[in-house]
Formats: structure tokens, sequence, C-alpha cells
């Protein structure tokens, strides 16, 4: 039996920095709604003034920046709704982007010239949201049952059909042509109209959104639902052993993923005013699963953030980048070995971005599966295997989380 | 961190690097070379410096600059910067820049995106230094792209989008919200695939024919247009088919569509979604022989140009036909060609020429719109926007006199046919200019 | 059935193989009947010519389905050893298609047809023989550097890795070969063409179909005689006892990589001389429709795969025969649907439990 010497011996308490830390950790914990809306107020405030000083105001203007936060919002949105199917609920859903697109064309047949009807923006944020969520129910209840891999598979094809149905019915859809001159949400009544060139109201909309998402999918995730989602993701057999209907569960979480992506759906139709089925391809659902991957699976801010940062990479600073190497003065150079000649300021990164996410995918996987902001208790998940792991070739090591059946043997080899 | 680790990081950043390194840098087009032009016309001299007095403005580019589209880009952006310079750098005495922050890229992953085109106008519109932006490609980008350039104000002029639906009817109108701000100088698709249509009937006398499309935007729209004119001329349709283009085993289409013995075949879409392709399998299927005519998502460069139709088709490309929608023998032609190839190196290919003609309008415009000494920016922006589409304007571009319609539709509804020329382009083979049809008159 | 993991039957290999053989030849001759009369019934023709397009797809079908069946052998493989779904392998399968393209286009300097067979033959075989050690040690690179350090994490881990790999091949491709079509020379002469009555078939598409035929026979007899292909069978069936009896898990899972790398090369080569083109987004349909091929035929299990991938070559040409094309991924999808639904172990697997 191999030696855990360390393990069992306790902890030296934290001090200083750390300690503050966890104190804030346990007041946020207790009050949780509360510190979202204070944190989130923050940063909306931090979001409204820094485009207005240097640097942000040098890459670009104040209104881009309110436009791009507008726009990165709806991908918070989406990467929080993947983070409860994949980080939460332990399922791995590959066809995110035909919730979004369902959302989408449900605000489009309710507030477009081509279906005749103008209905209001509000309600129809939840009512798109809902038909989303029928539809992962839908998806859902046959599928649920099969194993990971299978389920990964068949959320694949239906992220492939749903745009080819959307594209081929178009007596329905306006097939390729898609829907266009969908209305905007009617003028708030502080704020002003909603416009192309002045994105400041779709920014507190998309803010207010993600506010109340957050919140509730907090309350959620310290439920008793999350944590039967918790027990569902480690070991299933054991949950359903348990009690908890691991059925309903997975269904659960999984329609509530869908339901949120309809939600992002609703509101970019209302903010491009244009839906067709080549802007809900699988170039969109694997965005999103690498953001919550780089953000942290299970750690419902973490992706926020990650989905926001990863976001404005790709929007803002891999155009930028060029012109910023260029300013800083950094030489080309000749790499030693293979002789190659790079530039870095005229290399363009923006051609690169999917190759760079699939690179940093596969490297956050192999190095830090439980993201950049990791959520604690996944990490020691994702990491127990290693910790049995003593490296030699063919010894499989019972653990939690680990291959199933891996369970049935216990721990570790006689 | 192991060495396994360690390995696969170095893995990945050399491969990462290595690709990086072997393409070439974005930017615009060759450089210019040492040589004269080898033609019998001298390139034009350039305008003498123009009047900047009254400061500067900014023209912004929008064209889609990855993968195969940024063949078609380079020569357009091409076009415009040189019409700014043969005009002397100015106009309306104001200097104008194009600075490499005002060409954008609307290419996500290879392809254009509308997200990104409609993110890159609200960028313009929102640059008070921009008087007039020239682009997109694609008309599925200049869809998401009106509204915002509509609400902007920005004078807007493409050089290439065809789909009739960004000026004509109730669609049209649900992209504006204010008075128009977009021109084109092409001809719309509703007169391109007609053309196609006239030209299969009339002249190669081919009365059945079989209609394929991409299932996107421009090529279904050309594709439905070329169908109900050869219907009306009392041809007959074998069969109207689509094809994504994902779509990997053509052969079995094309063998189908063997079955049914078309006397022609019209591709409706480009190169990259599957025009040489289809001729390809088409080809395999036995229907080698037959003409295959395809609209100007075909016409984009010769046997040599890398990825372009002629070079992926090869001989196969032998009876092949293709329209622009846009005029082809305009008189200015020869001396177009003389002061592009001057001034890169290259011969100037696909819109290269309706790129310099939407440049003219716009210099045309600014010249109009400096006269009424507009008091700042933003009145400056209204005053070239009103000059753009005003439709009692005249311009003399290298295309020809044109005039724009209240929804901005070019005057001139030219559209030529091209056939290939197997010997032409050093044996690879090229388009020819064959004739060109006046749908104005 | 072979499967990776039963017990190969010993008893009367011939006997099973013909019964077999006589089983396909019935089923593609159902096949020509079927759309012969669909294709009177559907698009009016006439009764002969529609036979002879009933012939000529018949061979399409079958060209398109060696290629799937060549492509899903790899999937099957591989998950019935390590029960990862190698999202990377349509994308394996795609630098193959590239990598025959620079050999017989680039290093060989063909671009056209060669009349001359004894030369055809030095470049087809010179094609494969270049193209499927390479592929075959990309795909054991991979397994050694991506896939290995996960073998034991959660089951999300190799899955989400898979895809990530092969968004990076696809991009490769995309940075190096450029985003539009390039053209892959068709060495085969397509004007080599037999005909039965009416119908031309081309020799191209017999010669694929039995090209992957031994390919196909090849691998079965490896997994089926030899001792590695005992270890492979062994550590499908149950890791820890193979191990225990002294199997190398890694040797055996690289090996199986291997396999199916080259297989995918051979899809990748065949596909060149076929279509004329290549594509970086090549594998990902390809790879789609492979992997429901897979899982048609019960995953894991290789002979399901085989006939898995014809299948969907079958379902593809129906489509495209009868003229709704554009309908024939959403064709796919939907078999994918019911098999997982109300079969998920496939037409000749073997329960493999719900368990997610």
């Amino acid at each position: 039996m191999t030696a855990q010497p360390a393990r069992n011996a306790p902890a030296p308490p934290p001090s200083g920095l750390r300690a503050g830390l966890n104190r804030l950790r346990d007041v946020s914990d207790k009050h949780r709604s509360s510190t979202i809306v204070v944190a989130m107020a923050i940063t909306t405030v931090l979001m409204y003034f820094l485009p207005i000083i240097p640097p942000l105001s040098v890459i670009q203007g104040r209104g881009i920046w309110y436009d791009a936060f507008a726009n990165a919002g709806v991908f918070v949105l989406l990467a929080m709704g993947l983070n409860v199917v994949i980080g939460m609920a332990g399922l791995l859903d590959l066809g995110y982007a035909a919730f979004f697109a369902i959302g989408a064309y449900t605000y489009a047949y309710s507030n477009s010239p081509f279906s005749h009807t103008d209905l209001p923006f509000f309600p129809m944020l939840f009512v798109g949201a809902a038909v989303a969520g029928i539809f992962g129910i839908l998806l859902g209840a046959p599928t649920l049952r099969l194993r990971g891999d299978y389920l990964a598979i068949m959320t694949l094809g239906f992220g492939e059909i749903v745009p080819i149905v959307f594209l081929n019915l178009d007596r329905f859809t306006q097939g390729t042509n898609g829907i266009s001159g969908i209305y905007r949400p009617e003028a708030l009544p502080l704020f002003g109209p909603f416009s192309a060139i002045s994105p400041f109201n779709y920014f507190i909309v998309m803010v207010v959104i993600v506010t109340i998402t957050m919140i509730l999918l907090y309350r959620l995730q310290d439920s008793r639902i999350g944590r039967a989602w918790n027990a569902i993701r480690e070991d299933e057999l054991a949950a359903a052993a348990n009690g908890i209907n691991t059925v309903t569960t997975k269904l659960l979480a999984f329609s509530l993923g869908a339901t949120t992506s309809g939600l992002a759906g609703v509101f970019n139709a209302s903010k491009l005013t244009i839906v067709s089925p080549d802007q809900f391809l699988f170039t969109v659902s694997f965005t999103v699963l690498a953001m919550v991957i780089l953000g942290g699976m299970g750690n419902i801010w973490g992706v926020a953030v990650g989905a926001f940062i990863v976001y404005n990479i790709q929007v803002v600073f891999l155009k930028s980048i060029n012109g910023v190497i260029e300013t800083l003065g950094i030489p080309a150079f000749n790499l030693p070995i293979v002789n190659l000649h790079i530039d870095l300021a005229k290399v363009p990164f923006v051609d690169y971005q999917f190759l760079l996410y699939g690179v940093a995918v596969v490297l956050m996987m192999l190095l830090r599966p439980e993201g950049l902001f990791p959520n604690q208790r996944r990490r020691q998940e994702l990491h127990i295997a290693e910790e049995f792991d003593d490296g030699e070739s063919g010894e499989i090591e019972g653990a939690m989380g680990a291959t199933p059946g891996a369970a049935a043997n216990g721990g570790g080899t006689p | 961190m192991n060495f396994r680790k360690l390995s696969a990081i170095a893995g990945m950043s050399m491969l990462v690097f290595a690709a990086c390194s072997t393409t070439p840098p974005a930017g615009s087009g060759a450089a210019p070379s040492a040589g004269g032009s080898g033609g019998a016309l001298t390139p034009s001299t350039p305008a003498p410096a123009a009047d900047t007095s009254k400061g500067k403005v900014k023209f912004a580019i929008e064209l889609p600059q990855q993968g195969s589209e940024k063949a078609a880009s380079d020569p357009i952006i091409n076009g415009i910067k040189l019409a700014v310079k043969l005009a002397g750098g100015g106009a309306g005495g104001y200097g104008i820049d194009i600075p490499q922050s005002a060409i954008y890229d609307d290419a996500l992953n290879g392809a254009h995106d509308p997200q990104t085109g409609a993110n890159n106008m609200s960028k313009i519109v929102a640059d008070t230094d921009v008087v007039a932006v020239i682009g997109p490609l694609n008309s599925s980008v200049a869809k998401a792209q009106i509204p915002i350039s509509n609400e902007g104000g920005v004078l807007q002029c493409s050089p290439a989008n065809t789909n009739p639906d960004l000026t004509k009817g109730d669609p049209a109108k649900q992209l504006r919200t204010k008075p128009n701000n977009y021109i084109r100088v092409v001809t719309t698709d509703d007169v391109q695939g007609p053309a196609a249509a006239q030209y299969i009937f009339d002249v190669l006398k081919k009365k059945s024919v079989y209609v394929i499309d991409d299932t996107e935007t421009f090529g279904k729209g050309v594709a439905d247009a070329f169908d109900a004119e050869f219907k009306k001329r009392g041809g007959t349709v074998v069969k109207h088919d689509a094809a994504p283009k994902t779509t990997q085993d053509y052969v079995s289409i094309m063998t189908a569509a063997k079955a049914l013995n078309p006397e022609a075949i019209y591709f409706g879409g480009v190169t990259a979604t599957g025009g040489a392709r289809i001729l390809l399998a088409a080809a395999q299927a036995g229907l080698g022989d037959v003409p295959y005519v395809g609209p100007d998502g075909i016409n984009d460069g010769s046997g040599e140009t890398k990825d372009s139709f002629l070079n992926l088709a090869a001989a196969a490309a032998k009876n092949s036909f293709s329209t622009l929608a846009g005029i082809g023998d305009f008189p200015g032609r020869a001396q177009f060609a003389a002061d592009y190839k001057a001034e890169y190196g290259i011969d100037p290919t696909g819109y290269a020429g309706t790129g310099f003609a939407c440049a003219q309008v716009a210099l045309d415009a600014l010249k109009r719109a400096g006269a009424t000494s507009p008091a700042d920016m933003t009145a400056l922006r209204e005053a070239v926007r009103v000059a753009g589409t005003d439709t009692a304007a005249k311009y003399t571009t290298i295309v020809g006199d044109i005039t724009f319609d209240a929804n901005g539709d070019t005057s001139q509804k030219i559209v030529s046919i091209y056939s290939v020329d197997p010997a032409g382009a050093n044996g690879k083979g090229d388009w020819k200019f064959e004739t060109q049809v006046d749908y104005g008159k | 059935m072979t499967s990776l993991a039963s017990p190969a039957s010993a008893a009367r290999p011939i006997g099973r193989g013909l019964r077999f053989g006589g089983i396909a030849i019935g089923a593609i001759i159902g096949y020509t009947a079927v759309l012969w009369v669909f294709l009177q019934l559907w698009t009016g023709l006439p009764s002969g010519p529609a036979l002879t397009v009933a012939i000529q797809q018949t061979v399409n079908a079958l060209s398109i389905g060696s290629i799937y069946a060549l492509i899903a052998l790899g999937y099957t493989m591989v998950y019935g050893i390590i029960e990862l779904i190698n999202f990377a392998h349509g994308d394996i399968f795609m630098v193959g298609a590239f990598v025959s393209v620079i050999f017989i286009g680039g290093i060989m300097g063909q671009s056209g047809p060669v009349d001359n067979i004894p030369f055809l033959i030095i470049l087809i075989v010179g094609a494969l023989l270049f193209t499927m050690p390479i592929i075959g040690i990309l795909n054991v690179s991979i397994e050694r550097l991506v896939y290995r350090p996960l073998r034991n994490a959660p089951r999300l881990a190799p899955l989400i890795t898979a895809i990530g790999v092969s968004y990076i091949l696809q991009n490769v491709a995309l940075v190096v070969a450029g985003s539009g079509d390039r053209s892959a020379p068709q060495v085969f002469p397509l004007s080599w063409q037999l005909r039965i009555g009416d119908a031309s078939i081309s020799v191209l598409s017999i010669f694929i179909f039995v090209l992957a035929l031994t390919l196909m026979i090849g691998l079965q007899l490896f997994i089926s005689r030899s001792r590695l292909g005992r270890a492979m069978r062994a550590t499908a069936q149950d890791r820890e006892a193979a191990a225990l009896m002294g199997v190398d898990q890694n040797q055996t899972i690289a090996l199986t990589f291997l396999l199916g790398g080259m297989l995918a090369a051979a899809a990748g080569v065949v596909w060149g001389l076929r279509f004329g083109f290549v594509r970086q987004d090549l594998g990902f349909n390809a790879g789609l429709k492979a992997f429901t091929s897979a899982v048609l035929g019960g995953i894991g299990n290789i002979t399901g795969a085989a006939i898995g991938g014809f299948v969907i070559g079958f379902i593809e040409n129906f489509a495209s025969a009868l003229g709704f094309s554009r309908w024939s991924e959403f064709l796919v999808f939907m078999v994918l649907t019911f098999v997982l639904i109300f079969k998920p172990s496939g037409l000749f697997g073997f329960q493999t439990g719900d368990r997610a």
C-alpha cells in the first residue's frame, strides 16, 4: 500500500492575507446575494469609468467599449449556463449553440417584419428562455440516461441539426438569408432608446441580467439541487443509491443550461437585429466550452470572468496586439535552431485565435483542469487521481471521479 | 512540472511558432515593382498634392482578409488606395488618410462573419474622423452592417455586394431607420442571374439546365434569379439542387444530375463553397463536356492564382463561363491596368476596378461636401452622405458614367460574361472577356 | 462477429467469411433494387436509365462507404480499448489527405492522370507507404503527449482535450494550407471505366473498395491471429486483468492508435484520388459520420464499424441520388439518434451499460 504520510496531519493555521481572504469568503458565503450585487455594482462602475481613461481609451472609443462589454455579457451568460451543465452536473454538452439559436429565433419570430409581430422585449426574454428550456427537456429526456461520451455525441449532433433545420426550412425561417430587421427593445425610462450607435442601454440591461442570473445560479448551487448535482457528478451510482432521482436532476441541469442559453439568444438577436443559421455553428459551442474550461468548471464567477476575459482578448486585444507590439518596439528575431525569422509585430494573431483556443484547452486539461479560478472542490476531484497515481504504467488506482468501475475496485491495489 | 508536461508545452509552442512564421505577413497588396508596366500605356501621373487646408479625414475599408477571401479583398484595397493616390491624396480641401487602423477585417476563423462585421461598423461609426466606408465584400455582412452605418449616417459604398435585398423592397427598408447612406457600384443578382440565363439560352443555345446552389445568401439568391429567368425564356430547369459547402460526396449528386441529361449546369455560389469541387464531380459523373456557368463568385483569378476556381478545376474548366456584376470592358480599363501594375507590380483582378470606382465616388462626394463648408466633422459626415446618395449627381468613374438611384443602386446595369481561355496565364487558364450586356437600356 | 472484446472464433473462418460475403452481396444488390424503384417513382426516370443510374449510385455509395468504414475503424478501436471518443480522429484523416497530396503532388510532382500502369502502382503504393506511417506516428504521438496523462482522469477531461486537439489540427492545416480548397492530383485515370450494360463504373471505385476490403481483412486477421492482436483484445475486454497477465498497456494502446491512424491515412489517400480536393474542415464532417458508423455498428466492434461505415455511405448516397442532399447530414444524425436511444449497443454490439 502506498504510504500517505502527510495527508492526515493538520495543516498550520493561515495568517495575514490568507486569513483575511478566508474571512471574506466566509462573509460572502453567508450573504451570497448581497455579495453578488455589491460585486457586480463595483464591476459595473469600473466598466463604466475605465474606458474613459487610458490605456483603455487609447485602444478604442468609450461607446465601443460598452458595446464590447454588452457582447461579452452574452458570452458570460452562455458560459454560466454551460457551467451548470458541465461544471456542476458533469454532463458534457457539445451542442450548446443550438439553444442559443432557439432563443434567438424565438425572439425573431416575435419581433420582426417577417413575422409581422412586435412583442415587448422584457417579457420575451422569459419566453425565449423558456422555449429554449423546453427544447432542453425534449433533447434531454431520451438522451440523458446515456453514458457521458454518448451524451456528448448526441448533443453534438443536436447542435449540428438545429442550424441545418433553420437553413433548410426556408419557407418558415428565410433560410440562409435569415430574419433581419428585428426590432430593438422599447426605450428605457431613464436611459432613452436602444440604438445601434449608442450601446449604453444594452450594456445596462446586460449587467442587470447577468446579476440576476448569477444570484439565481448561486442560490441553486447552494441548495439541495446543487448538492445533488455535485453528488451525481462525482459518483452517479452512489448518488442514486442515496435516493437522488438522477434522471430528474440531470434533466434540470440540462434544461437550466438551455434556458440560460436561450436568454442570451434573445438578447443577442435584439442587439444584432439579424439572425441567420451561420451564427450558430459548432465554433460558438467550442468557444463557450473553452471559456468554461479556462475560467474554472464549477465556479460561477470564475467562468463569468473567464468568458469576459476571453471575449475581450478575442475581439479587442488580438486585433490591436500588433499595434501594441509595434509601439513597444519589440524587434524581430530569429529562432536559433530552426532558423525561422519571426516578426511579432506582423504575425496575424487574429487568424490564429482558434488555434490558440485549441492549444489553451489542451494545456488547461493537461495541467490545470480546474481552470484559472478553480472551485476548491473540483480541484481536489480532478487532482486526486494524480495524487494516487505513482506513475507506473498499467496500474489503475481506484479514486473518486476516475473511470467508472473504479469505485467498485475500492482504493488502490493490494 | 514533470518532463512529460514540459515536452507537451514545448511541442505546442513550437507548433504554434512554426505555423505563425510560415505565413506571410498580412498587409495590403504586393510591393511595387521596380520595373515599368510593360504595356503600351504609361501609368498616369498622380494629381499634384491636394489642398489639405481644412484638415484630415479618413476613409475606412471593411473587407474579409482571411483565408481564400483575402485573395478577393486585397485587389479592392489596392484599388482604393490607388484612387486616392492618383487624386493627389485629398479632395474638397481635406487630406485623406487610410491608416492600417482604418482597414477592418470582418473574417472570423477564415471566413467572413456578420457579427464581426457589425462590431467593426460600430467602431467605424464611432470614429469621428471617418467620412466614408468602402465595403463589405459579402452581402450577409452588409445586412448586419447597414443598420449601424445607417444610424451613424456614414456613407457606405460597396464594390461587390450583389444581393438585391440590400437596396430593394421591404427587406431593404427594414435595415434603415434614417435616410439612405448605402450605395453600390455593381449591379444586383436579380440582374446577374438572368444575364447568365439569357447567355445560356440565346448564345450557347442550351435549353435545359441543371441548377445547384450552395445554400448561402449570395449563391441561393443568384441561382433563384437564374432559375426564374431561364424558365421565363422557355427553357427547362431539370432540377434545382442545393448542396451546403460542407458536402463531401459531390459525385453522387452529379451522378443524379447526369441521369436528368441537362445541356448545361449553373452553379450559384463562390469557389470556396464548392464551385470547383462541383465541376470536378460533374466531370467524373460524365458531365464534363456540358457548359458550366457560374456567377462572379468563381471569377476570382487565373489558373495561377492560389485557391482560385481555375486553379482548382484545372483542365475540367475548359467549358466554363462566369458573369461579373459589373462592366468588364470599361473605357479606362487599359489605363487602369497600367496604373495598377505600375503601383503594385501585378495585374488587377476581380473587384479591383469597382473598389477604385467606389473610392472615386467617395472622393467626389467629399469634394462636393467640402464646398458646402461644414462646421464640424459631424456636419461633414452628413454632407458627404448627402452628396454621395444624391440621385442627381453624375459620376465619371473608371467603370463608366454612373448615377445612383434613390435606393443606392447604380444606373449601370451591365453584366459581363467571361469564358475560359485554356492557353492563358502560361497555359494554366484564364478568364477571357466575351461580351457584356446592358440591362439598363 | 469479431469485436475487440469478444473471443475470436477459431472455428471455420472460411465458412463465416463466405456467409458474410454472401450477405454483403445480397445487401448491395438489394440497395440497387430499392434505389431503382425509388428513382422511377420519385424522379420519374424510365426503367432502363433508372437501372443505369442505380448501378452507378451503388458504386458511388460503396466508394464513400469504404472511406467512412476505414475512418470508423479507428474510432471503434480506440473506444474499445480506452473508452475514449477520439474527436480528433476525423482530423487525422484530413491530415492524411493533405500529406498524400504533398507526396503525390509535391514530392512526386504529379498533377494529372497517369496512364503508365507500373508508374501508377508505384505512385499509389508510395503514397500509402509514405502517408500511413507518418499519420500513424502522429496519432501515437498525440496519444502519448495528450491522452496518456489523462488516462485516469475523470471522464470529461480526455473528451474535452480531444476536442481541443481536433481544433489544433484543423487550425494548423488552416494556417499552413489556407482555408480554401486545395487541389489533389487525381493520378488514377478517371477515364478507365467498366461497362455493365449502359452503366459505366470507374475502375477507381472498384480499386477503392478492394483496397478498403483488403485493409479491413488484414486488420481482422491481425487482431484475431497475432500475439499483439490478442493483447489488444485482452486489454479491451478487461484492462486490469490484461495488465496482470503481463500485457504492456502503453504499448498496446500505442499500437491501437498506430493502426487507427494508418487506416485513416489510407482513407485520406483514397479521398484525394477520388474527389480531387482536400480542405481543412474535411475532418469534422467525415469524422462525425464515421463516428456515427462506429456507433451504428456497435462501438468496440470492428466488423460492426466497417458495416456501419457502408450503411452510412448508403444512406448518404440515397439522399443525394433522390435529390435531397442538403438533408443528408440531418438523416445521418437522425440515424445516430435512433440508434443511441433505442439500441445504444449498436447493431452488433453487446450491452455496455447505460451509466453516464
